[in-house]
C-alpha cells in the first residue's frame, strides 16, 4: 500500500473537516453529562474506569491512548490508499481527516467542554512535554464536581477567570493570571512539582488524573492568546469579542518574585529534565518512521522544481536531519538554523559563497551576491545546491527582505530548499508573490518532539541568563522601548564600534554621555538618562563601572559584531 | 524699459536683448547684475534666490548668463544623486572632460577641491565662474559638510567663482547647526495678474491679433487665477484651449471684436478643463483628441480616478471589509455588531460619544491580527479555514497597499494593521459580495 500524502487543503475539504469537529463538540458535551451522571456507554466506560480507579498505571493509560490515535491512523491511511485508488482525491485534506479522528478521540476523553474545540491539532500532545501547558492544565484541572458549572456555556469568560481560583485552592499558591507568558512559565515548573508529586504518592485521585488530562489539552505551541485568534465557529468568534469586550485588564500581584524555589541556570534544568523519559518513545519513533517513508518523495518533489515545507507539532530537526543524512550526503547541501538566535541573511549567504560556490573575495550587498550566486548556478546546470533550513520562520528569518532574498534562491532551478516552520503565523510572512517564488509543497509532519534545540536559545523568565545577549533577544528587548531609549541605546552603541580597536577603551563617561545625548535632543534631564540606564541594566543591556577617577564608565555587554549586525538591522527599518 | 538694464562692464545690445527675454523680471535681473559687477571683478561668493515655483530664478540665471557670455555651470541637484556626480559636471563644464576624468571613483570634497586647484592655477580666471544649483534644496540631505563648502568655494579654491542656490525653500531653513558663511539673500516675489497677462500675451497666435489674443489671456486669467497662479500651467491651459477658442470665429458666427460671445461659449469648456486637465484627469492628448472629435462631450470620458474599482479574489474582499470594520469601529463596539446575543448594552451609553468627531474623519486605526480575523469569520457566512492561504492573502493586501502593517516590531507574533482603502473603495467592494457594511459602521448608526 502506498500512501498518497499530498495534501492540497481544499476549501471544501476543510469546511466538512470543521462541520464534523463541532459534532465532535456535541458528542463531548453529551459525554460529559453523561459522566456526570455516571451512564455511560460501554466503550467510553472502560476509558472513564481507566482514569478513575487506574491511577497506578497513568502511564499505561496513555499508552492506551496514544495507541488508540495510532490505530486510527492506520485506518485512515487505509482509506487514504482507497481514494487514491479512487483517483478523485489527490485534493483532499487526508491528513485532516486523520486529525479529525484523533479530535474525535480526545473530545471523548474531554472533561471540560469548550477547550477541546479550538484546533484540529488540539488532541496532538506527547503528554511529557513540560513546554507551555499553562493555563489549559489549569483548566482541565477542574475538579469534577465543577464539570456541571463548567458546561453552562454563556458565560465562558468569566469562569475562565475564575478556574484559577478554583485551581488554587488545591495545592499550590500560584494563581495564574489571565496574562500570557509568566503564567506558562510558570507552568513548567508547575507541572515539574506535580510530576515529584506523582512519583511519590501515586495513590491519590486527583494527580494522576490531573496529568493524563493536562496532557490532552495542551495546545500545540502557542500561548494561550492566540488560541482565540483563529476561530473557525461562530463560538470562537464569540468569545474573542466576548474576551476583548471590556477594557478591564485583570492581573495578578503574583510576580515570580513570590515564588519560593529559586532560579535555575541552564544546566541545572538540563539535568532535571534529563531524567524524564519519554513515555511513549516507541509510537513516535513510529511516526517518525512513517515520515521517513516520504523521503524519496520529497526527493522526487524537490527535482520537479518543488519546495518542501515540513508543518506540524513538535521538532522537525530530526526529522530533516535524518532525511538529510539518508538522501542528502552525497550531494552538495547547506544547512541553515533559522532558530539560532544571531543568523543573519549575510551568514547564510556568506555560506553559500564561500563554501558552497568557493567564491574569495567579498560583495557588496545582498543582492550582488544573490545575482552571483544566481549566475553560478545558471551557468553550471549539472551543480545541484540543497538548502535545508530548520524553522524558516525563526526570529531573524522572519524579515521582509530575508525572506525575499530566501525566495529569490528558491526560484533557482538548481537550488533546492528542504525547510520547516513553527510559528501558528508563519504564512503571514509570505504573500502570493513569495509563495510563487517559493513554489511550497506543504507536508504534515507531527512528530510529538521536544523542541530541545530550538527552545535551547530562547530567554525565559525561570533561568538564569548565562553569557553575552544574542541578537534576536537584543532586537526583543530594544523593540519594546521608545524610540528615544532607542536612540539613547543607539548612541552607546555606536561610540562603543568607534572604539572597538582600541584596547584602552574603558567606555563612555556619564557625563560626556549626558552630553551627546542632550545635543541629540534624547534627554532632557541627568534624571531621565539615569532612569534609562537602569532600564538598561535591568535588561542586562550595559555595564556601568567605576573609573579611577570616580566617574562612571558605560559599556555595552555585547559583543562587536552582534553589535554591527545590530545597527544593519536598525537602519533596514 | 530696456533702458533699466545698464552697466558699464558689459555691451549695450547684449543688454538689450536680455531685457527683451526677461519681461517684468527687470528689477531682479538689475540688481544680479550689479551684484556680479563687470567681469573680471570679484563677486560675492554665493548668492542665494528664492521665490515661489514659476516665478522665473532659472530663467533670468539662464539668460543672464548665456546672453553675457558669462563662464558657467549650470547643476540640478535633482540628477546628482551623488555628490561625485556633481562634482564631475562642475569640472566638466569649467574646465573641459580632462579634468573631470582626474576625479578618482569616489570622489571626496577634498578631491574636488585639490583638482579645481591644480585647473585653476593652469588656467585662472579671467571672469568670475559662476556654479549655478537648482533645487539646492536636496542640498541639505547630502552630506553635512558640503553646503557649508561649497558656500566658502571661492575661499577654499582662491578663484574667481561665484555659488548661485536657487531653491523655493527660504534659507532659514537651510542654515547647518554649526552656522556658515551666510549667502547674499534675493527674493523673487510673484508674479502679479497684470504681470502674467503681459507675458502670457506675448505668445500669441500669429494669424490673430494682439487684441484677441489678449482678451482670450483675460477670460482664462478670470478663471483659472483664484486656484493657480503658476505661470507655466496657465501657459499649458491656455495653448490647450486656444483652439476652442476660436472656433466660433473659423465658423464665421462671430466677429473678433464679439468678446462677449467668445466668453459665453469658452466659459463652460473652461470650467470643465479645471476639473479634468488641471487636475490631469485626462491628459492633454485626450484633451485635444476630444475637441477634435467633438461628438464626444468632455467629461465622459472616464479619468484616471474613476477607474477606482479592483478585482479582488472573494475571500480577500471580505478580508478588506474586515479590515476596513476594524479600522474605523473602535473596538469597544465590536460585540455590539457581530455579537448576535450581545447581552445588554444600553442604548444611551452605547451612543454617549456619538457627538465626538466621527472616525472617519480622523483616519484608520491599528488593529491587531486577531481582531481582523475575529471580525472576518463573523462577517463572512460560510465557514472559512484558516489556512495558509487566507494568511497569504492579508500579506498580499498589504503588498498592495490596500493594507498598511503599522508597526514593524514583530512580523508574525503580534501585526498591527491599518486598513488604507477609502469609503467608496470599500463600499464598491462590499456591494459586489452582498455586504451591507454601512450597517455595520459605527459612525453611520
Amino acid at each position: 500500500m502506498s500512501v498518497l500524502e499530498v495534501k492540497f487543503i481544499g476549501d471544501g475539504d476543510a469546511l466538512e473537516h470543521i462541520v464534523d469537529k463541532q459534532e465532535g463538540v456535541q458528542s463531548n458535551s453529551g459525554s460529559v453529562q453523561k459522566m456526570v451522571t455516571f451512564k455511560n456507554p460501554a466503550g467510553r466506560r472502560t476509558r472513564v474506569d481507566a482514569e478513575h480507579d487506574g491511577d497506578e498505571n497513568e502511564v499505561l493509560d496513555e499508552q492506551n491512548y496514544v495507541q488508540a490515535l495510532g490505530t486510527d491512523n492506520a485506518e485512515v491511511c487505509v482509506a487514504e490508499g482507497m481514494y487514491r485508488v479512487a483517483g478523485s482525491s489527490i485534493f483532499t485534506f487526508q491528513k485532516g481527516k486523520r486529525g479529525h479522528s484523533m479530535a474525535q478521540t480526545a473530545s471523548e476523553l474531554a472533561r471540560t467542554p469548550g477547550k477541546s474545540v479550538t484546533f484540529s491539532t488540539t488532541p496532538n500532545i506527547e503528554p511529557s512535554t513540560p513546554t507551555r501547558t499553562g493555563r489549559s492544565e489549569g483548566e482541565s484541572r477542574t475538579p469534577q464536581r465543577k464539570v456541571q458549572f463548567v458546561s453552562t456555556t454563556p458565560h465562558r469568560l468569566r469562569k475562565r477567570m475564575t478556574t484559577p481560583s478554583i485551581r488554587s485552592d488545591s495545592d499550590s499558591e500560584l494563581s495564574s493570571s489571565d496574562s500570557g507568558e509568566e503564567e506558562d512559565e510558570v507552568g513548567i515548573e508547575e507541572e515539574q512539582k506535580v510530576k515529584k508529586e506523582d512519583k511519590e504518592n501515586l495513590k491519590t485521585l486527583r494527580t494522576p488524573s490531573k496529568c493524563s488530562s493536562a496532557a490532552l489539552y495542551k495546545t500545540p505551541a502557542k500561548k494561550s492568546k492566540t488560541a482565540s485568534e483563529v476561530p473557525n465557529q461562530p463560538s470562537m468568534i464569540e468569545e474573542y469579542f466576548e474576551a476583548h469586550g471590556s477594557s478591564k485588564v485583570l492581573t495578578s500581584d503574583r510576580t515570580l518574585e513570590r515564588l519560593h524555589t529559586p532560579k535555575l541556570d541552564r544546566e541545572t534544568l538540563v539535568q532535571l529534565l534529563e531524567g524524564k523519559p519519554s513515555c511513549c518513545s516507541k509510537e513516535i519513533q513510529q511516526l517518525h518512521n512513517k515520515h521517513r517513508k516520504h523521503f524519496s518523495k520529497w526527493m522526487l518533489q524537490l527535482q520537479l522544481g518543488f519546495s518542501v515545507l515540513v508543518y506540524g507539532l513538535g521538532s522537525k530537526k530530526s526529522l530533516l536531519e535524518d532525511f538529510r543524512v539518508s538522501h542528502l550526503a552525497q550531494e552538495i547541501h547547506l544547512v541553515v538554523n533559522g532558530f539560532f538566535p544571531s543568523i543573519t541573511l549575510k551568514s547564510i549567504l556568506n555560506a553559500l559563497t564561500c563554501e558552497v560556490l568557493e567564491h574569495q573575495g567579498s560583495f557588496r550587498t545582498p543582492s550582488d551576491q544573490i545575482q552571483y550566486i544566481t549566475q553560478t548556478l545558471k551557468d553550471s546546470p549539472d551543480l545541484h545546491v540543497y538548502l535545508l533550513i530548520h524553522n524558516i520562520d525563526g526570529p531573524m528569518l522572519r524579515g521582509e527582505k530575508t525572506q525575499s532574498a530566501l525566495g529569490q534562491l528558491a526560484s533557482l532551478p538548481n537550488l533546492h530548499l528542504v525547510a520547516s516552520l513553527d510559528h501558528i503565523n508563519a504564512p503571514l510572512v509570505w504573500d502570493q508573490f513569495k509563495q510563487s517564488q517559493f513554489n511550497w509543497l506543504w507536508w504534515e509532519c507531527v512528530t510529538f518532539q521536544h523542541y530541545a534545540e530550538e527552545t535551547s536559545y530562547e530567554n525565559s523568565l525561570l533561568v538564569q541568563q548565562t553569557g553575552a545577549l544574542a541578537l534576536s533577544s537584543l532586537t526583543h528587548v530594544l523593540r519594546s522601548l521608545t524610540p528615544n531609549a532607542r536612540g539613547i541605546f543607539k548612541l552607546l552603541v555606536k561610540f562603543q564600534l568607534e572604539n572597538k580597536d582600541n584596547p584602552s577603551y574603558t567606555g563612555l563617561s556619564f557625563q560626556d554621555f549626558y552630553q551627546r545625548c542632550r545635543e541629540a535632543f534624547l534627554v532632557n534631564s541627568d534624571l531621565t538618562l539615569r532612569t534609562q540606564l537602569t532600564e538598561f541594566r535591568d535588561h542586562k543591556l550595559i555595564r556601568t563601572r567605576k573609573g579611577a577617577d570616580g566617574v562612571e564608565y558605560l559599556i555595552v555587554a555585547v559583543d562587536a559584531s552582534t553589535l554591527m549586525d545590530f545597527l544593519e538591522n536598525e537602519e533596514d527599518d | 524699459m530696456a533702458a533699466l538694464l545698464q552697466h558699464p562692464g558689459y555691451e549695450e545690445e547684449r543688454l538689450q536683448r536680455v531685457a527683451e527675454q526677461l519681461p517684468c523680471r527687470e528689477v531682479q535681473a538689475g540688481i544680479l547684475l550689479s551684484l556680479m559687477g563687470q567681469p573680471h571683478q570679484y563677486s560675492y561668493p554665493s548668492i542665494f534666490i528664492y521665490g515661489h515655483r514659476a516665478s522665473g530664478k532659472s530663467h533670468v540665471m539662464h539668460v543672464l548668463l548665456k546672453e553675457l557670455e558669462l563662464p558657467h555651470a549650470t547643476v540640478s541637484c535633482v540628477e546628482c544623486v551623488s555628490v561625485a556626480l556633481l562634482f564631475e559636471q562642475v569640472l566638466l563644464s569649467f574646465f573641459g572632460c580632462d579634468a573631470a576624468s582626474l576625479l578618482p571613483r569616489s570622489a571626496s570634497l577634498s578631491d574636488f577641491v585639490r583638482i579645481y586647484r591644480q585647473q585653476c592655477s593652469q588656467s585662472p580666471a579671467k571672469q568670475t565662474r559662476y556654479i549655478v544649483m537648482e533645487k539646492a534644496e536636496l542640498l541639505r540631505d547630502t552630506d553635512a559638510n558640503l553646503l557649508p563648502a561649497l558656500l566658502r568655494l571661492q575661499e577654499l579654491v582662491e578663484d574667481n567663482v561665484t555659488i548661485i542656490l536657487l531653491s523655493e525653500i527660504v534659507w532659514d531653513k537651510f542654515r547647518p547647526n554649526t552656522g556658515c558663511f551666510e549667502p547674499l539673500l534675493l527674493h523673487f516675489p510673484d508674479y502679479s495678474k497684470g504681470e502674467l497677462h503681459t507675458i502670457l500675451s506675448q505668445d500669441r497666435h500669429p494669424s490673430y491679433s494682439d487684441e484677441f489674443y489678449s482678451s482670450y489671456i483675460n477670460i482664462l486669467l478670470g478663471v483659472f487665477y483664484s486656484v493657480c497662479r503658476d505661470l507655466r500651467e496657465l501657459r499649458h491651459l491656455a495653448a490647450l484651449n486656444f483652439s476652442k477658442f476660436c472656433e466660433p470665429l473659423e465658423e464665421g458666427k462671430v466677429k473678433e471684436t464679439d468678446t462677449h460671445k467668445l466668453w459665453r461659449n469658452i466659459e463652460p469648456h473652461l470650467k470643465k478643463a479645471m476639473q479634468t486637465v488641471y487636475l490631469r484627469e485626462v491628459s492633454s492628448v485626450q484633451w485635444e483628441q476630444m475637441q477634435q472629435t467633438e461628438e464626444k462631450e468632455n467629461g465622459a470620458l472616464r479619468g484616471l480616478s474613476a477607474h477606482t474599482h479592483v478585482e479582488l479574489p472573494y475571500y480577500s474582499k471580505f478580508l478588506l471589509i474586515a479590515a476596513y470594520l476594524a479600522s474605523y469601529n473602535p473596538a469597544r463596539t465590536d460585540k455590539r455588531f457581530f455579537l448576535k446575543h450581545h447581552g445588554k448594552i444600553r442604548k444611551t451609553n452605547f451612543l454617549k460619544k456619538n457627538e465626538k468627531t466621527s472616525n472617519h474623519l480622523l483616519g484608520p486605526k491599528p488593529f491587531p491580527l486577531d481582531r481582523l480575523l475575529a471580525i472576518f469569520y463573523s462577517v463572512v457566512d460560510s465557514r472559512v479555514a484558516p489556512t495558509a492561504s487566507i494568511f497569504s492573502q492579508i500579506s498580499s493586501l498589504v503588498t498592495l497597499q490596500l493594507l498598511t502593517q503599522v508597526s514593524h516590531d514583530d512580523q508574525l507574533d503580534a501585526p498591527k494593521y491599518k486598513c488604507a482603502v477609502s469609503m467608496d473603495f470599500i463600499c464598491a467592494i462590499s456591494r459586489t459580495v452582498n455586504f451591507e457594511i454601512v450597517k455595520y459602521l459605527y459612525d453611520f448608526l
